[in-house]
C-alpha cells in the first residue's frame, strides 16, 4: 500500500466531494496518510470496501487520471451511442425479421453486455470502464426491448407502465452497482413515467410529448417540485452508506429540474400564467405530497454540509410554494374568472398582473445568483455552471422581450449581439475566477 | 449478500419484466372475441417504436358532444356483429355494461364527441409504410382485426384494406 500523503488542498477537495456532510471531523490543518484517512472513513461506515480500493487505485494511477478520465468518457459514449442504435433498429420495426427473432436478439444482447459488462467491471476488474459502459448498453437494451414488446402489441403511445420498468431496471441496477451513469438515466425515465401516466389518467390518448407542452397535460408547473423532492432525496443520501455515491447526481439533477422550470416561466408572461397554474389532478397532487414529505424530512433529518443550508433549502420550499401563488395572483384578484381563458388583451390591459410577473423576474435573477453563490462555497462547479446559465438565458429573454418594443429592430439586434459577447465574456471571466477560487 | 448475487436478481427483474409484459396482450389474443372494425388513420412517427398509425375508429365517432367533466373519463362502447364480422356500434355506457349474446365491449375515453380506445389507437409498421397507408386510405377504407376480451380491453391482430369507396363519400366524420 502506498503512504502517499495528500496536501491539504487535495485533501480538503476530496473530503468535500465526497463528503459534503461535515459528518467526519479530521482537522484539516494537519497533514494525513492517505491510509489512515481511507480506513477511518471506512470504519465509520462512510466508505464501503470497494469505494476504498476504487480511490486506493486512482491515487496510483496519480498522473493517469486524466487518461482514465477520458477513457471512461469515450466508454460511456459508446455505450450510449450502442443504446441509440438498438432503440433505432427497434424503431425500424424491420419486417425481414420476425418479432419472436427481435425478441431473441434483443435478449441475447441484454444478458451478454450483463454479463460482459459485470465480468469486466467486477470480476476482472481490469477493464472497468468499458465494464460499466456495457452494464449502461444493458440497462438501454432493456428499455428497448420493453418498446419492441410494445411495438409488437401496438400498445398505447403513453406506455407508462413501460416507462415505470424502465425506470425500475436503471434504478435497481444504479443502486445494485452503484452506478451513477444508471442513476443519471432513471431520473428523466422517471419525468417520463410520470408524464405519461399523469396524460393516461388526465386526458387518454395522445401523443407521446404531450406531456411537455401541451397546457392541459404538461409536466412543467410540476417540475420545481420533482426537482426539489429530487434534491431533499439527496440530502437525506448523505452520509447514508448505500446511497451516498449518488448524492451529487441527484443534487444537480433537482436543482436543474426547478432552475429548468423557472427559466422557461421567464419566457413570457402568457407561459408563466398558463403553465404554472397549480394542476390539481389526482397524481399532481400525489406528487406534491411526496415532495413535500422529502423536503420535510430532509429539513428535519437531513446532512447540510453548512449551518445555512437548512435555511437555504426552506428558503427554496418557500419561494416555490411562491411562484405558484404569484401565477393565481391575477384569478385570485378576479382578473380572469376561467381556468382555460387566454391571457393576450387581458394580460396587456392590467398593470397588476404585468407587475406580478416583472416580480416573478427579479426573483428568478435572485435565484440564480443564489445558486451561483451556494456552488462557490460548497465548491460544486456544476451548480455554478447551471446557475450562470440560467442567468445569462434569463438576461437573454428579458432583452428580447422588452429590446423590440422599445428600439428600432435593426438597432435591438446590435445591441442585443454586444450585450451578449459582454455578457459571454464577462460570465467566462467570472467562472473561471470561481472555479480558480475553488481550486485552491 | 454479494454484489453479484445482487446483479442477478437486477437481471432476473429485466427478464421477469419483459417477459411479463407479453403475457396479458397473449391471453387477450387468444381467448378474445375476433372482430373486425371500420377506421380513420393518420400516420404520426414515434420515438421509441418507429412508424405508427393513428387509429380512430367509426365505432366511437359521432357521439353527443360530453360536457368538460367527462374529458378523459371511461366509457364503454358496446358493438355487434352487422354482418360479415364487421362490428358496429349499438350503445354506449359509463359503467361496464351487461353484454347480451353476440355483443362485445371497448373501453375507451371521453374525447369531446368521440370516445378513443388507447388499447387499439395505434398500429406500428415498417418505416416508410405508413405513407402508404395514408394513400391507400384515399381508395380504400382500413379495416382492423382485433381481439377483444370480457373486460372490454382490446388487441389488435392485424390491418387490412377494405374494399370500400373513400370516407368523403360516405359522409363519415374524420379525426
Amino acid at each position: 500500500m502506498h503512504s502517499v500523503y495528500l496536501s491539504l488542498a487535495l485533501h480538503r477537495t476530496i473530503f468535500s466531494n465526497l463528503f459534503p456532510s461535515g459528518r467526519v471531523c479530521l482537522q484539516y490543518n494537519r497533514m494525513v496518510s492517505v491510509k489512515q484517512a481511507l480506513e477511518h472513513w471506512k470504519s465509520e461506515g462512510l466508505l464501503t470496501g470497494d469505494k476504498v480500493r476504487e480511490l486506493e487505485r486512482s491515487l496510483a494511477t496519480g498522473g493517469a487520471e486524466i487518461p482514465n478520465r477520458a477513457i471512461g468518457i469515450f466508454s460511456a459514449i459508446g455505450g450510449v451511442l450502442v443504446g441509440l442504435g438498438v432503440i433505432l433498429f427497434v424503431g425500424s420495426n424491420w419486417d425481414q425479421l420476425t418479432p419472436l427473432l427481435k425478441v431473441i436478439v434483443l435478449l441475447i444482447g441484454m444478458l451478454g453486455t450483463g454479463f460482459a459488462g459485470f465480468h469486466f467491471a467486477y470480476e476482472r476488474g481490469d477493464y472497468e470502464k468499458t465494464g460499466f459502459a456495457l452494464l449502461f448498453v444493458n440497462v438501454l437494451i432493456f428499455g428497448a426491448s420493453i418498446f419492441l414488446v410494445a411495438q409488437i402489441y401496438n400498445l398505447p403511445l403513453n406506455f407508462w407502465w413501460g416507462a415505470l420498468l424502465w425506470f425500475g431496471g436503471a434504478l435497481i441496477f444504479a443502486y445494485i452497482l452503484t452506478s451513477r451513469l444508471h442513476l443519471w438515466l432513471s431520473v428523466p425515465l422517471f419525468l417520463l413515467f410520470l408524464g405519461w401516466l399523469r396524460i393516461s389518467a388526465v386526458t387518454g390518448f395522445s401523443s407521446e410529448f404531450d406531456f411537455v407542452f401541451t397546457s392541459r397535460q404538461s409536466l412543467l408547473p410540476l417540475l420545481p417540485l420533482l426537482g426539489a423532492g429530487i434534491l431533499s432525496v439527496s440530502i437525506l443520501s448523505r452520509g447514508k452508506k448505500y446511497f451516498s455515491f449518488g448524492v451529487e447526481t441527484l443534487f444537480n439533477w433537482g436543482l436543474f429540474l426547478v432552475i429548468l422550470a423557472v427559466v422557461i416561466s421567464t419566457a413570457d408572461k402568457s407561459v408563466f400564467y398558463t403553465y404554472f397554474r397549480f394542476p390539481t389532478d389526482t397524481i399532481s397532487l400525489i406528487v406534491t405530497a411526496a415532495s413535500i414529505v422529502a423536503f420535510a424530512a430532509a429539513i428535519w433529518r437531513g446532512t447540510f454540509v453548512t449551518a445555512q443550508g437548512r435555511y437555504g433549502l426552506l428558503a427554496l420550499a418557500l419561494y416555490i410554494a411562491f411562484i405558484f401563488i404569484l401565477a393565481w395572483t391575477p384569478t385570485w384578484m378576479g382578473l380572469s374568472a376561467t381556468p382555460d381563458y387566454t391571457f393576450g388583451g387581458l394580460m396587456d390591459a392590467s398593470p397588476a398582473v404585468t407587475g406580478f410577473y416583472i416580480l416573478h423576474i427579479v426573483l428568478a435573477a435572485v435565484f440564480f445568483l443564489t445558486a451561483i453563490w451556494y456552488g462557490t462555497i460548497l465548491r460544486m462547479p456544476a451548480v455554478i455552471n447551471m446557475g450562470m446559465i440560467a442567468i445569462a438565458l434569463l438576461i437573454f429573454i428579458q432583452y428580447f422581450s422588452w429590446a423590440f418594443a422599445l428600439l428600432d429592430r435593426s438597432f435591438a439586434f446590435i445591441l442585443g449581439g454586444v450585450i451578449v459577447l459582454a455578457l459571454s465574456a464577462a460570465l467566462e471571466r467570472k467562472r473561471r475566477e470561481l472555479l480558480m477560487h475553488m481550486r485552491t | 449478500m454479494t454484489r453479484r448475487t445482487l446483479f442477478l436478481i437486477g437481471l432476473l427483474f429485466e427478464l421477469v419484466a419483459m417477459f411479463g409484459l407479453f403475457l396479458p396482450y397473449e391471453y387477450v389474443r387468444m381467448t378474445g372475441t375476433k372482430v373486425t372494425l371500420r377506421t380513420v388513420p393518420i400516420d404520426p412517427r414515434s420515438v421509441f417504436r418507429g412508424d405508427y398509425v393513428i387509429l380512430g375508429y367509426e365505432a366511437g365517432a359521432g357521439l353527443p358532444e360530453s360536457p368538460d367533466t367527462l374529458y378523459g373519463t371511461p366509457i364503454y362502447v358496446v358493438l355487434k356483429d352487422a354482418g360479415g364480422g364487421l362490428y358496429e356500434r349499438t350503445r354506449y355506457a359509463e359503467d361496464v355494461p351487461a353484454l347480451n349474446e353476440g355483443e362485445v365491449c371497448l373501453r375507451g375515453k371521453w374525447f369531446y364527441n368521440r370516445v378513443d380506445f388507447p388499447d387499439i389507437s395505434q398500429y406500428f409498421v415498417t418505416e416508410g409504410l405508413g405513407r402508404e397507408l395514408e394513400q391507400a386510405r384515399n381508395a380504400h377504407r382500413l379495416l382492423v382485426d382485433a381481439a377483444v376480451s370480457e373486460s372490454c380491453s382490446a388487441s389488435i391482430l392485424g390491418l387490412r384494406l377494405g374494399p370500400e369507396a373513400p370516407l368523403e363519400n360516405e359522409g363519415i366524420p374524420s379525426f
